[in-house]
């Protein structure tokens, strides 16, 4: 490691004669003797380093809940655009939330809709659909929880408290399954 | 010391003829008498600077950014909102708008150049914008270059702390990758002809000093090349003696030996003394662009550039804001040199030298601005990061905090207890304040104040001053009652006649009401608008103690609570967090999320390493909720906290609760409207008697931050459950009265009359 350090500044910076032997001897020792770490940026892992990183929770496992939930997407898109004041920024991040998780990102899906989210606290969809993101990473309790949060601001929309309610159910079904 | 070095140093001299005999067999003994000690001595100076570098490199605080503005049509913002976010991100008004930064202002629009900002989730790009408003709204945002409208764009949110600095030191780290080539250019110019071509020293520029020392006939310091400035600024002492002037050049040549030529720079433009502000020590050119100029880096003219590298001589002498026209010739000298080494050309120079300095009114501030919601977020940190993962690597933490609330909270606390000192002819600085707001739907805290923000001290009351909270627990008490619909509803008639309770300790309690007087029956309704504390008792005592205890505790309260019926009155210390934290639940409909003031933590290099999404657990009922969020409302309507309705007008309803403990100690408001919560605390540090109740004190701080936050009025979103009786007759102050919609959990409809 020494070594190529010494390179690198002896090809770009040649320097006048005397002082770099010298020094070049007793870096040399230096090394040999102490063992030299390099001020640069050591390699540190944070991932590692961290604390447990709660949504690294397996995106793959409940495949088939997605297959069932992509025959609601339409429909519930539709009340979407029934609610009275449709906000064209909560569309464009409800949709970037579908981008994403179509890609894999559950997690990105999620900060999407909880952005969304904070424009539109009160918007029940929203809520069921970050409930549903939650649901596919395994995160029972925040699903069951998510859900019934969408169930208490969605009086008047009965398809999506049945949605809620499936949700629930399945949520805890799942959980059950794997106590 | 000094003298057994400057022996080694003759030794040294006759090192390199020496060398050549090194291998005969009789020198070995000399070798170890010439060559060891100064061996040993550079080697021990080498080992030093390896350690001493590795800890300097590691040292790069964390930095917390506010919430990111997201800003899109439909918003209420008007203009000088959004004007207000922009400036606090360090955004200049110019017209036209052509570089990232910058903006225009027109009636009724602004133009702006955003900058690109990696956020958590992707990049936002640098755009330009035409942002329109209409009636206090955003109505459109025209993406100029592309002629098309978008839904949302997010302007880069302000840094507005750091965690793990330097005790007093100031920082703002630049990489050498995004330095810019003119300030490279300027420094080398003015300080270092030669940087990018000898080994440490600059034999020629020694050579040239010493003449001019000669000549002069006095000792001037000169000839340093950066390596040896870095050297001296970061590991030597500040006193001028030979044997540290030999240190300082064995040490630079050892400093080229470690570090490439761009991470001496690198160092250099981060760790360079540039100006002192009270006490904190501007270090770099990062914090010193936008301690001088307000703006980063990156955003500097050429001239503004040339008068930062000519601080490097002497940023005290050259202070431009202390000595204006010696920086202005300190900056043109500059100039001059970056003509002479041919940086620039001469009409160039001569152009930047006509600009004026452009100094920044006030200081800009890269320190932490928001003391209490800082500190909220570093100990949030603490509980939840290892030490080591936070220590110096440089992270960014995306914060919750609202930068204009945060703005708004610190200002309006601190003028309304003022104005409450003066009106009540109250000693000037006795009252102290705090105040926690948050959003209630997710539990972000968007604001702090943990004291008055003219006062000193670090004491932040928002999370650390305990106090008993008075009145402000019967909202759960009347909640563990409406939970059980079947034995209570709003209209339940309640006992507030003379009561005496035999403690375990065997003292009889006799609960008082704050009027002095009992009532016979009073509805729920009445007995929490008009916080009627004899009929709280009753009701806590029917409900169970047990009860209550529980729903506290599931309601964010994390310590154990004794069983004292005194509890019912408030006798339990909270800070105004927890207390933020319990009416979360109340005002969240029965969702409580955990208080937070984190949401994302990136690693230096841009890899997400953490995200704080959102939590939320369904712990109370949503419709015992909506009955408690309607005796809320009541409060404010006809209640203890009634004089809110004069003064919010527009933004009720709204639901709060006044909270007065014994002897006027303490003054407590929480109250809430559509998602934003806020509690309020008005006292004395000395805990001694005020003067204030709940709706004169800290109500007053309350309505003063809300009316400036624009609090919206709660939107009403009765859970299935609930159902609503036309009209109800009831017993209201000793009167008959007629409610209108009293709302009820099916199928338990509240029975009318109490003789009426």
């Amino acid at each position: 490691m020494l070594t190529s350090v010494i390179q690198d500044n002896g090809q770009a910076f040649p320097r006048p004669a005397p002082w770099p032997l010298a020094i070049l001897v007793i870096l040399s020792l230096n090394s040999a003797c102490a063992g030299f770490h390099g001020p640069g940026p050591a390699p540190v892992d944070h991932r590692g380093a961290g604390p447990p990183v709660p949504e690294a929770v397996a995106t793959t496992e409940p495949v088939e809940e997605t297959g069932v939930e992509a025959h609601a997407t339409d429909r519930e898109t539709a009340t979407a655009a029934a609610t009275p004041t449709p906000n064209p920024a909560v569309i464009a991040l409800a949709g970037e939330a579908d981008q994403r998780l179509r890609s894999g990102e559950a997690e990105g899906a999620a900060a999407a809709l909880e952005r969304a989210l904070r424009i539109a606290p009160d918007n029940a969809l929203l809520w069921h659909r970050l409930a549903r993101v939650r649901l596919g990473q395994g995160r029972w309790e925040q699903a069951m929880a998510l859900a019934r949060k969408s169930d208490s601001l969605a009086t008047g929309d009965p398809e999506l408290r049945k949605a809620n309610a499936r949700l629930i159910a399945r949520a805890r079904q799942l959980a059950g399954g794997n106590e | 010391m000094p003298a057994a070095r400057r022996r080694r140093r003759s030794q040294r001299s006759g090192l390199a003829p020496f060398t050549r005999r090194l291998f005969g067999p009789s020198s070995i003994y000399l070798l170890i008498i010439f060559l060891c000690a100064p061996i040993a001595y550079i080697v021990w100076l080498d080992t030093n600077l390896v350690s001493r570098l590795a800890n300097r490199q590691w040292v790069l605080p964390g930095r917390l950014y506010a919430n990111a503005l997201d800003v899109h049509p439909g918003q209420p913002l008007d203009p000088a909102g959004l004007e207000r976010a922009l400036r606090a991100s360090g955004y200049r008004t110019w017209d036209p708008p052509s570089r990232p930064g910058e903006y225009r202002r027109d009636a009724g629009s602004i133009e702006v150049f955003t900058r690109s900002f990696d956020y958590w989730d992707g990049s936002e790009p640098a755009r330009r914008l035409r942002i329109g408003f209409s009636n206090g709204a955003v109505v459109r945002i025209d993406d100029r270059d592309r002629g098309s409208g978008l839904p949302l764009v997010r302007i880069e949110p302000p840094l507005i702390g750091r965690i793990y600095p330097a005790s007093d030191e100031d920082r703002v780290f630049v990489p050498y990758s995004s330095l810019p080539p003119a300030l490279a250019d300027a420094l080398v110019a003015v300080e270092d002809q030669r940087f990018f071509d000898h080994g440490g020293l600059d034999l020629f520029g020694i050579a040239r000093a010493l003449l001019t020392d000669l000549l002069r006939g006095e000792w001037v310091q000169g000839g340093s090349t950066l390596t040896q400035q870095l050297v001296k600024n970061l590991f030597l002492s500040r006193e001028r003696t030979f044997s540290r002037k030999i240190s300082e050049i064995l040490m630079a040549l050892l400093l080229e030996r470690r570090l490439g030529k761009n991470q001496i720079m690198e160092t250099y433009i981060n760790e360079v003394y540039l100006g002192q502000h009270g006490q904190r020590a501007i270090h770099g050119f990062g914090a010193a662009a936008v301690y001088y100029f307000d703006r980063p880096l990156d955003e500097l003219g050429i001239e503004q550039l040339a008068l930062l590298a000519g601080l490097v001589r002497g940023a005290s002498h050259y202070n431009p804001r202390r000595y204006p026209k010696r920086a202005i010739e300190r900056r043109n000298h500059v100039l001059d040199r970056m003509v002479e080494e041919r940086y620039i050309d001469a009409r160039a120079a001569a152009m930047a030298r006509q600009r004026p300095l452009g100094i920044s009114p006030q200081p800009g501030w890269t320190q932490a601005r928001y003391p209490a919601v800082v500190d909220a977020i570093r100990r949030q940190l603490r509980r939840e990061y290892r030490e080591d993962d936070l220590r110096g690597a440089g992270l960014r933490i995306f914060t919750t905090v609202d930068p204009a609330l945060q703005d708004t909270t610190s200002v309006v606390t601190t003028m309304t207890i003022a104005r409450l000192e003066r009106e009540r002819g109250l000693p000037r600085g006795s009252l102290q304040v705090a105040a926690v707001l948050v959003r209630t739907s997710n539990g972000e805290i968007l604001a702090a104040a943990g004291g008055r923000s003219d006062g000193t001290g670090e004491f932040n009351r928002s999370l650390d001053a305990r106090r008993p909270i008075g009145s402000l627990v019967k909202p759960f008490v009347f909640l563990a009652a409406l939970s059980e619909p079947a034995r209570f509803n709003v209209l339940t008639p309640l006992d507030d006649s003379p009561l005496e309770i035999v403690q375990r300790n065997g003292q009889a309690w006799r609960p008082q009401n704050y009027d002095s007087a009992f009532h016979e029956d009073v509805s729920m309704m009445e007995a929490l608008a008009h916080s009627y504390n004899v009929a709280t008792v009753r009701l806590g005592l029917a409900v169970g103690l047990d009860k209550v205890i529980e729903t506290l505790v599931r309601g964010g309260l994390a310590r154990p609570l004794a069983q004292n019926p005194s509890l019912l009155l408030g006798a339990v210390e909270m800070s105004p967090v927890e207390v933020a934290q319990l009416y979360q639940s109340l005002a969240n409909g029965g969702f409580v999320s955990p208080l937070k003031g984190i949401r994302e933590v990136v690693s230096d290099r841009g890899h997400p390493l953490r995200r704080h999404g959102l939590q939320m657990a369904a712990t109370f009922d949503p419709a015992a909720v909506y009955l408690t969020d309607y005796l809320l409302q009541r409060v404010v309507s006809e209640g203890t906290a009634r004089a809110l309705n004069a003064i919010m007008d527009e933004a009720t309803p709204i639901a709060g609760k006044t909270g007065t403990t014994d002897d006027l100690r303490d003054s407590w408001f929480a109250g809430y409207g559509e998602d934003l919560l806020a509690v309020t605390w008005v006292g004395r540090d000395d805990n001694r008697s005020m003067g204030l109740t709940g709706a004169t004190g800290a109500m007053s701080v309350w309505a003063a931050l809300m009316l400036a936050a624009r609090i919206q009025p709660l939107k009403a979103h009765p859970p299935s459950d609930i159902a609503f009786m036309d009209s109800a007759r009831i017993q209201y102050r000793g009167a008959c009265r007629v409610l209108e919609s009293v709302p009820f959990i099916k199928p338990h409809r509240p029975g009318e009359g109490g003789g009426c």
